[in-house]
């Protein structure tokens, strides 16, 4: 991979962990990002739940955001006033984390569409450890901490995709 | 106290709205979970408001928005939708919606909202 693309990525990035941050800073501590914490990484263990939105046409390029049960628990309390409780089941808390990353991924969209991507909407609900992920792909990861719990972003992109 | 339906695809925004509304006093009668349902439930619990997520599957929130408009010219629908939703809210008031609501939402915000449309 060379510089041009590695710079690429941490600028889409930027866009969405700061459109987090945006979302994030309504009660809730900003989350510090610090590009020396932008590492490529292999088989990430996404944690408790994860949902998966497709940020370059053809899912050339994907973003997976992970959080433990009780992290989104409390963010839906801190972002709608809303508590999600055990009762109300897993189902809850997928949809829970389905509806902060699309939020996040909203906000961002403008400064993607600036960069030239072609963001899609594909939300799909993951569980478990990034372990379907081809070799031909790259994955980057940065945490999140937040006052409620650590939120982690997973970059995935496709080496053989051109990218813009 | 006002009759609302809520209409949204997602079971954690649907929840957080009937909290919100029974906090303000309205009575939640009716949900949908696409924009179909909500025209069917639309003619036959005829709401005093509904709120409408703007992105649904099957039929969107605009395309259920121009029915139910359709059926009733005098109905009030207030959009939920993302911030990046601006051209899709923008439609919906050419449409005939009411107001907005952005998410994330508060319910502050929300019950703002909706009382302003019901006393208009």
């Amino acid at each position: 991979m060379n510089k041009k693309h590695e710079n690429i990525i941490l600028n889409r990035a930027i866009s969405i962990v700061n459109s987090a941050a945006r979302i994030l800073n309504d009660g809730i501590v900003e989350p510090s990002f610090y590009p020396a914490d932008f590492l490529p990484v292999k088989n990430i263990d996404l944690g408790d739940f994860a949902s998966e939105f497709c940020i370059d046409h053809n899912c050339g390029g994907k973003v997976f955001l992970a959080a433990s049960k009780s992290t989104v628990q409390n963010l839906s309390l801190a972002l709608f006033g809303m508590p999600i409780t055990d009762e109300d089941g897993e189902e809850m808390v997928q949809d829970g984390i389905n509806e902060i990353l699309n939020m996040i991924i909203g906000n961002a969209a403008k400064e993607l569409e600036e960069l030239g991507l072609n963001f899609g909407e594909t939300l799909i609900p993951t569980k478990g450890r990034l372990t379907d992920i081809s070799s031909s792909s790259t994955q980057y990861q940065i945490g999140v901490p937040t006052e409620v719990g650590e939120l982690s972003f997973v970059f995935s992109f496709n080496n053989s995709k051109a990218v813009k | 106290m006002a009759k609302v339906m809520i209409v949204d695809d997602s079971r954690m925004i649907r929840k957080a709205l009937r909290v919100f509304l029974e906090a303000g006093n309205h009575e939640v009668v009716a949900e949908a979970t696409d924009g179909e349902e909500a025209v069917r439930n639309y003619h036959k619990f005829k709401p005093d408001l509904v709120t409408m997520d703007v992105s649904m599957p099957e039929m969107s929130g605009i395309e259920a928005l121009r029915e139910i408009i359709r059926i009733d010219p005098n109905a009030r629908v207030v959009m939920i939708s993302s911030l990046n939703q601006k051209d899709l809210v923008v439609k919906a008031f050419a449409e005939g919606a009411k107001n907005y609501v952005l998410k994330p939402m508060s319910k502050e915000k929300t019950l703002a909202v909706i009382d302003k449309v019901l006393q208009e």
